[in-house]
This record gives C-alpha cells, sequence and structure tokens, in this order.
C-alpha cells in the first residue's frame, strides 16, 4: 500500500507473523513480543525476512481500514478475519436476492456457477458498462415512444405508451442500443427470463445441448459408479458453465477415467457441432476482414460473460448485472465477530461494528504540518495529535522506538497523554470553554507514572488555538531532525493505551477536562481507579522523504575579495542543489567553484 | 494523508442561524427553492442551481442539502432534471471542481475533485468517489463502493468505518476549520 506523506499508519497484529510473510520489523516485532503479556508466541520470528521499507509500507494499514477484536485486544485488518455473507443482492436495483435462491441458482448451474446475476431487469452495456434503459419503442421507424425506467427506482423521462409492443434496452451513455444486437422484447419486464430464451438458439447453447447428450450417453454407460453421477451432476444444466466444448471435455475425461471399471465400453470422442475457423490464420482473416470500427475490444470481450468472444460489437449482448454480498467478520484468533451489518440491501446499520476508528486512539498530524522537502540537519517541529475515539478515559504512552539505521533525531514535547473520553458530537460554539490539553516537558516513558500537568497555552504554536483541541485530544510536538539524505523520514512509535473505566456521573465532561487551574488536579488518576484494559499497537508517522545533503558555506576558506558573491552564489547553488539531481548538482558546484574560487565543501 | 487545516475569511461568508455558512463569492441561483440543513458549508466559486425548474410551478425545492455537507471551491450543483430535485443527506463533502447532476446522495459520501456525477445517479450512504470519476446516468451506487474511473465503476469496497471516517471529516472541518 502506498501512503503518501504526511501519513500516519498501524501495523496489524497479523503484521510478521505467518498471514503477512512480508510484514513487520523484525526488532520492533521482537521487542513487542517481550513486552506483549497478549500471548502471541506461536510464531517463529527466525522465519521473518530482513527489515526493509517496501516491506513495512506494505503491513502498515491506515487506521479507517483496520478492526478492533476487543477479545484479543489486537487490531485486525483485512488478512486477519474470516468474511461470513449475510445478504446478496443487486447492486442496481438493490432488491435483496433471498440466500435459498442463490442455493436453487447454485445448484441448478453446478457447484462452479457462474457468476449470480440479477434476476429482473438490471442489465449493463456490453461497450461502456453502463445500466441499460429499458425503452418502448418501434423498431420499424427507430421513433422512440419513451423510457419506461431503467431498471432502477428512478422514473423515465417519459411514459411508457401502452400502444407499442416492442421494447429494447439502451444504453444512456454510449446510445448503444440492444436492436444493434437484434434483442428486442414483448413485454417490459422479466427480460433476463425473456433474454435466456432468445438464447435458447445461440451457437454455444446448442454446443452446449450437444454435450450434454454426449456426455448423458456416457454416464449410462457408467451407470454404476458413483464418479460420473456426480461429475455430470456438479456440470447441472447451464449453457454457459462451459466456455468451450473443448475445455468441458477436458474436465470430465479424467472423472470417467478414474470411474472405468468396465474396459470393455468404448467411449466415442466428442464431436463438436460448431465448426469455428480451426486455423489461426482463419481467424487472423476473420478479424482482418470485420472494420476496424465494429471490432470489439479486448475488454468488451473479457467483459462478456457466458463464454461469448464476439469480434463484431453487433454480436455484443447485454450483460446482467451481477450480485454483491455483504459480508461479517470474525476473527481468525478468537472467531468472535467484530462486524456484521444488517442484511439489508441499503442500511449501512451493523448489529456489531468493532472499528479501529472509534475504539483505539490514534494520531493525526495537524495543523503545523512538515516542510517539503524535509532538509537534512534542519530540524522542523510537527504537532501530532493523540485522539482518543472512545467513551473512556485512556492515557496513552508513546513509546518512539528509532528505526535501525536511524534516519532521524526526534524529540518529543511529552511521552505519555491523559485522553478525556470523546464527547458526543462535540460543538465548538456550544462548548467554548474546552481548554485543550497542553503538552509539557516531561520527557518520561515509564507509562506508570502519571505526567506532570503544567498548562500554558504558551507552549502551543502559534497556529494551534484553544478551539482546535476537542477535550479528547492531546498534542505532542515533535521536533524532527533528519539525519540521513535520501530516506523516508518516518517514526515508528509504539502505543502503549491503558483504558480507565467511563467517566462517573458526578464527573461530567466539562469537569473532567477542567480550565488551566484545576488542570493539575484533574489530570491525576483517582487512586482507586483500576484500569479496565490495554493494548499496544505500533504507529508508523511518515513525514517524507528527506532531500540531498545540503552543502555548508564555510567563509573561513572563501577569498575575501569576491566573498560576499560568493556566498550569496554558493548559497544559491546549495539551494537549488536540493531539487536536483545529484551529478548535476556536484558539475554544478564545480563550476562555480571554478568561477568563483570558492571552496564550498560537501557538509 | 493528513490535510492541513483551512481558515476562512470571516467577513467572506454569511452565516444562517442555522449555522450555514456559504460564501459571497459563491453563485447561488434560486435561493428560493433550495434547502441547507445547517451547518453545511458552501465555499466561493459554488454554483447552486435552484432555479432550473419547471417555469411558472410556483415556489418548490430543486436543492436539498443535509447537515455537515461542505462544497468545496468551484463546484457545480444542479438538479437532474426540472421536475426532479436534487437530494443530498448529511456529511456529504464534495471537493473542488465536481458537477454533480445527482438525483440524491446518500449520508457520509466522499466525492474526490473533477467528478462528474450523472443525471438521476442515485448515491447510497458510504460511498467514496475517487478523484476524477465520471458516473454515467442513471446509475445507482450501493452503499460502501469504493467508485473510479471514466466511466466510473465500482472498483472496490469501502471501509465498515465510512460513518465514522465521514463524520469525523465533516464535523472537524466545520468545527476546527471554519470557526474563525
Ligand atoms: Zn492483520
Ligand atoms: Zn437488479
Ligand atoms: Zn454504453
Ligand atoms: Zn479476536
Amino acid at each position: 500500500m502506498f501512503l503518501e506523506a504526511p501519513f500516519v499508519a498501524y501495523q496489524c497484529h497479523c503484521a510478521g507473523t505467518s498471514i503477512a510473510p512480508a510484514g513487520g520489523r523484525p526488532k520492533q516485532r521482537a521487542r513487542e513480543h517481550d513486552d506483549d503479556d497478549a500471548g502471541d508466541t506461536d510464531h517463529d520470528e527466525t522465519l521473518q525476512p530482513p527489515p526493509s521499507v517496501p516491506a513495512q509500507a506494505l503491513a502498515l494499514h491506515p487506521i479507517e481500514s483496520l478492526l478492533f477484536c476487543a477479545e484479543c485486544k489486537e487490531l485486525r485488518c483485512s488478512d486477519c478475519v474470516a468474511e461470513e455473507i449475510s445478504c446478496y443482492y443487486c447492486p442496481n436495483c438493490m432488491f435483496e436476492v433471498p440466500s435459498a435462491s442463490v442455493k436453487a441458482e447454485r445448484a441448478r448451474h453446478g457447484a462452479v456457477a457462474q457468476r449470480l446475476c440479477c434476476g429482473r431487469n438490471c442489465f449493463s452495456c456490453p461497450l461502456c458498462t453502463s445500466v441499460l434503459s429499458v425503452v418502448a419503442g418501434s423498431s420499424a421507424d427507430g421513433q422512440d415512444v419513451g423510457a419506461a425506467g431503467s431498471g432502477s427506482s428512478i422514473p423515465g423521462l417519459g411514459a411508457m405508451s401502452s400502444g407499442s409492443s416492442i421494447y429494447y434496452l439502451s444504453c444512456p451513455t454510449c446510445r448503444w442500443d440492444s436492436q444493434d444486437s437484434g434483442i428486442r422484447f414483448d413485454r417490459p419486464t422479466g427480460l433476463a427470463a425473456q433474454l435466456a430464451k432468445i438464447d435458447v438458439d445461440t451457437p454455444q447453447m446448442l454446443e452446449f445441448e450437444h454435450l450434454r447428450e454426449h456426455y448423458d450417453k456416457i454416464a449410462r454407460m457408467f451407470r454404476q459408479p458413483a464418479g460420473a453421477g456426480s461429475a455430470l451432476g456438479s456440470l447441472g444444466s447451464s449453457p454457459f458453465l462451459s466456455t468451450s466444448s473443448f475445455a468441458a471435455s477436458v474436465l470430465l475425461e479424467p472423472s470417467l477415467r478414474l470411474s472405468r471399471n468396465k474396459p470393455d465400453k468404448k467411449v466415442t470422442p466428442y464431436e463438436p457441432i460448431a465448426k469455428g475457423p480451426s486455423r489461426e490464420i482463419d481467424q487472423v482473416a476473420e478479424a482482418m476482414a470485420v472494420p476496424l470500427e465494429d471490432l470489439t475490444t479486448l475488454e468488451q470481450r473479457l467483459r462478456q460473460a457466458d463464454g461469448m468472444v464476439p469480434l463484431k460489437i453487433s454480436d455484443l449482448r447485454p450483460q446482467r448485472v451481477a450480485l454483491r454480498t455483504k459480508r461479517g467478520k470474525r476473527c481468525l484468533a478468537c472467531e468472535h465477530i467484530i462486524v456484521k451489518p444488517e442484511p439489508k440491501a441499503s442500511s449501512i446499520r451493523f448489529s456489531v461494528k468493532m472499528v479501529a476508528f472509534d475504539r483505539v486512539p490514534r494520531i493525526r498530524i495537524g495543523p503545523d504540518l512538515p516542510p517539503s522537502p524535509l532538509v537534512v540537519g534542519d530540524p522542523f517541529t510537527v504537532t501530532l495529535r493523540v485522539v482518543n475515539p472512545s467513551s473512556n478515559r485512556v492515557v496513552v504512552a508513546l513509546d518512539y522506538q528509532p528505526p535501525d539505521p536511524a534516519t532521524c533525531s526526534v524529540v518529543f514535547s511529552q511521552r505519555i497523554v491523559d485522553l478525556a473520553p470523546v464527547v458526543d458530537s462535540w460543538d465548538i460554539q456550544e462548548a467554548p470553554t474546552a481548554t485543550p490539553n497542553i503538552p509539557d516537558d516531561d520527557d518520561n516513558i515509564n507509562p506508570d507514572e502519571t505526567p506532570a500537568a503544567s498548562p500554558s497555552v504558551a507552549l502551543l504554536p502559534e497556529s494551534i488555538t484553544p478551539a482546535l483541541v476537542g477535550a479528547n485530544e492531546t498534542f505532542v510536538l515533535a521536533t524532527v531532525t533528519p539525519t540521513a539524505a535520501h530516506a523516508p523520514i518516518q517514526l515508528p512509535i509504539r502505543m502503549i493505551c491503558t483504558m480507565y473505566k467511563k467517566a462517573s456521573a458526578n464527573s461530567s465532561p466539562s469537569s473532567s477536562k477542567p480550565s488551566a487551574e484545576e488542570g493539575s488536579e484533574a489530570q491525576e488518576p483517582e487512586p482507586h481507579e483500576k484500569p479496565i484494559g490495554s493494548i499496544s499497537f505500533w504507529a508508523v508517522v511518515g513525514l517524507g522523504t528527506s532531500g540531498a545533503t545540503p552543502f555548508v558555506l564555510d567563509l573561513t576558506t572563501a577569498v575575501p575579495d569576491d566573498i560576499e558573491y560568493a556566498a550569496s552564489d554558493a548559497a544559491d547553488a546549495a539551494d537549488t542543489a536540493m531539487l536536483i539531481d545529484e551529478d548535476v548538482r556536484d558539475a554544478d558546484i564545480q563550476s562555480n567553484q571554478q568561477a568563483t574560487g570558492t571552496d564550498a565543501p560537501v557538509s | 494523508m493528513e490535510a492541513a487545516v483551512v481558515r476562512y475569511h470571516r467577513p467572506d461568508y454569511i452565516e444562517t442561524d442555522t449555522g450555514n455558512k456559504v460564501c459571497r463569492k459563491s453563485a447561488i441561483f434560486g435561493s428560493q427553492n433550495i434547502v441547507l440543513g445547517g451547518k453545511t458549508i458552501i465555499q466561493n466559486n459554488v454554483v447552486v442551481r435552484g432555479d432550473l425548474r419547471r417555469a411558472g410551478a410556483g415556489h418548490a425545492v430543486a436543492i436539498a442539502i443535509g447537515k455537515f455537507c461542505n462544497l468545496c471551491p468551484g463546484v457545480i450543483v444542479r438538479p437532474p432534471y426540472k421536475t426532479y430535485k436534487g437530494v443530498f443527506s448529511d456529511h456529504v463533502l464534495i471537493e473542488e471542481g465536481s458537477i454533480v447532476e445527482a438525483a440524491s446522495i446518500g449520508s457520509y459520501v466522499h466525492i474526490g475533485k473533477d467528478c462528474i456525477i450523472g443525471r438521476f445517479v442515485m448515491i447510497k450512504d458510504c460511498v467514496r468517489i475517487l478523484d476524477g470519476a465520471v458516473v454515467p446516468p442513471n446509475t445507482v451506487i450501493p452503499p460502501f463502493s469504493i467508485v473510479g474511473g471514466n466511466l466510473a465503476t465500482v472498483v472496490g469496497e469501502w471501509t465498515d468505518a465510512a460513518q465514522e471516517v465521514m463524520e469525523d471529516v465533516t464535523t472537524r472541518f466545520y468545527n476546527q476549520g471554519f470557526v474563525g
């Protein structure tokens, strides 16, 4: 996954384990392994690849895409959950297809069923994939009488004419028209069934029927063994299952051979009725005969399900819209359900939804964003905001572990932050007294110690006003000095979060987040307050990529006469050198030195 | 990618009783036919065509926009057709330069930059439309879809946390960026 800097990404607990072979930093994993009493002790650390940035990037996820298993107290990415289909629906008409009819469809079409499609009036354009509208009209003069709706609940632009008896599908985007392929309907409803009837005498259908007869005959010959029967049973009656008769015979022949126990019976090889162009040169000749503008594109051919490979646009058929599913998710480790959507197509409600976004504290960057480009040796300050989205009070210890090799040096304004629970839809205008959690100079990383609160607005950078800070957020100022050139500047931070139970009734949100005077007292956890749980996970703050190593002009060796001119000239060179290639830069500097006689050492 | 906080120039904006902030440099036509749900932001150079409706039929809503929506600079919103209205639900973010003629947009929808949303498009809740997508007319986009391309197709499934993410983005933008 490519993450554009600045970003904050999180490592799923599965990273570096068997599920994601390329994931993780072994050093981090090892440390996490030691510290974690959660007990993921079953993975073999020796299997882990050496750390590299691309591998690490693969294992990182934005917070939105992560789930959280409350049972395991771990983050879960899409790789470490099992999915369960909770409902099938048509993405166009939003009709929920009962799982019974999905099962029936599967049974009819065999185990290797073709994709499940909407059995109503939903079709997509074979040329451009737009959804087709059902149009009533007369084909004789080509005059449209009106649109009969688009298969969705959107009303059409005109009323359907009662006198008209011909309906066809029309693409509102590219003006493709099913009459181009000779497809017309008698009724504006049940088009899928009508189309299936039209399709009865297509070469594919005939070939399939022929194939079926052939294998029925063979199956009758080998009636007793179970193998042949089941092989045919799974074949079912789908005309489209076998994209070509040859593929089907290849599929079926081995199973028949296995079940053959009477070697005296002779199996005749299948003779296809369709005699297509046998030689490739004939196929090329056939294709060459079609004018270029009538030729289908590769995408259009591939989109044709049903195993047809039409050369000409006029042979394209409208495609049925494939069904979509809503899926619940289950933790692979503990098998608890972590996501369970309502089985209704248009509902966005969930009966269970454990997403990391509103369960675990996260880091945001801003409002002070890192400069671009990042200059080696040039310190900058970036504002990290630790946000608590949960309804529990959370103390977060930020355990920064410099990567190996180090690409930058970092100083944090504080390492432990105490976050109030989220206030439902807090509003600045209604709660103007919200006071920020002010960064203090406590650099202690021991999570057991409470931070020494010394709130003072003066510590905040100018861009941060109290209005910008929610009660459930705290600022941490990170002063970063890149030390390596051409390296991604990333801060791996282990977030050790200790949750405390919800604020009791007597401490309202306003008192739990008091003004500056009462701040120090309220930030101390109550002595009787017991943590209700703790989680830890890795966050990586990406700040960008450092540029080339800049030059420092050593004025002591400069020629006194030209010193002013040389200084400005070399400084210009240094400025531009950050953006240009190193070779160009060197040449530039050399010519610069020759011209001015100035020694500009590269630091 | 984290976004910088946007500050707005308060005199440029008209604030309504319900907290809508409408830029004076936007072009709102037929404002009697436009409904804003409250705490909705209409930024500079946005065009909202409430006037595009059947003439002489009296007062009727042409565009209805919900709460905590954010129309970024240069967005153009038109009703899908003269007898139909365009209805946007809550927490809808439409980025710079997009043209929207949808019949309905659900809640928690994020439309990227320079998109074209065709006539009578129905966008359900929790949908992400990627930058530059051209959604053909009459398309129905089911919930939790990521849609992109010209012509737009569903390219992925959006996160289950879409609702929380969009709530966070739109309310934070209103409360923090646009607090003045
Ligand atoms: Zn995972
Ligand atoms: Zn359908
Ligand atoms: Zn089309
Ligand atoms: Zn679990």
